[in-house]
């Protein structure tokens, strides 16, 4: 199981792929929406998180977690799940 | 370098596919690594840029390969044409088993992308009979093209309406295909 800090790493390097630059600045609180995610993003951050830390998370819906602390504890309770 | 493209059918949108097979034909032969994104639904016609675009352009799209990323602009020129689309016949000569479907090196006149994206869509309309959802090609990332036949594997349904498919070339997941319902 990944760590909270190995998660917030991997969002934050998939925030920047996702939106092609090469410093974002984000709180664990602070909504995706407010770094200029769309819908389309959102879904590739996902991908990027799962590629990054080597994780599959299903049928992960990210509008639920909008923010790096509601998102690390859905995946961390799919990821659970799987055993 | 600019468009000249006519929309599908009865559509109310130009098709992803048009683009893609635009730029593969003229901008971009033999891609690795590619990908492809759409923004925005149009009828305009389309300009294609390596360059930077202008803060006032409007972005359709990106494709993105190993030589680099050309921006998909939307101009300001009305789409007037229209062609005849019978993408049922991509659908008729492919063989659809479970979440899988197998499709043929060859459906005359058709390109990859559109066999590509008349045979997922068949598939998520056939997952969800009786909804008056519409399916619509949103992206791509494929490490290659296919060099003949290929198959559709539906893979997950992901938040906000967007669906994923592998893509695969025997036995190699060669990448995905993404559609959103709206």
């Amino acid at each position: 199981m990944f760590s909270k800090d190995e998660f917030r790493s991997a969002v934050i390097e998939g925030l920047k792929r996702v939106r092609d630059v090469s410093e974002i600045k984000i709180r664990d609180d602070e909504s995706f929406s407010d770094v200029g995610l769309d819908s389309l993003d959102g879904m590739n951050l996902v991908l990027e998180v799962e590629t990054l830390l080597g994780i599959n998370l299903g049928e992960f819906d990210l509008s639920g977690a909008n923010d790096i602390n509601h998102f690390y504890e859905k995946a961390k309770e799919v990821v659970s799940k799987q055993g | 370098m600019k468009s000249d493209f006519a929309i599908k059918g009865s559509r109310d949108y130009l098709s992803g596919s048009i683009i893609f097979d635009f730029i593969i034909e003229r901008m971009a032969k033999d891609p690795r690594d590619l990908e492809i994104v759409f923004y925005k639904k149009t009828l305009n016609n389309c300009s294609f840029t390596r360059e930077t675009p202008a803060a006032d352009a409007v972005p359709v799209g990106k494709y993105r390969d190993q030589d680099g990323t050309i921006h998909i602009l939307e101009t300001p020129e009305v789409i007037r044409k229209r062609v005849d689309y019978p993408e049922e016949r991509v659908v008729q000569a492919c063989r659809f088993e479970g979440p899988m479907a197998a499709v043929p090196a060859e459906v005359p006149g058709f390109s990859f992308i559109e066999k590509l994206v008349a045979v997922y869509k068949q598939m998520l309309q056939t997952m969800h009979p009786g909804e008056k959802h519409k399916f619509i090609f949103v992206q791509l990332k494929l490490k290659r093209l296919p060099k003949g036949a290929f198959s559709v594997r539906h893979e997950r349904r992901l938040g906000n309406g967007f669906f994923q498919a592998a893509v695969l070339e025997g036995a190699e997941r060669l990448g995905g295909v993404f559609f959103n319902e709206w």
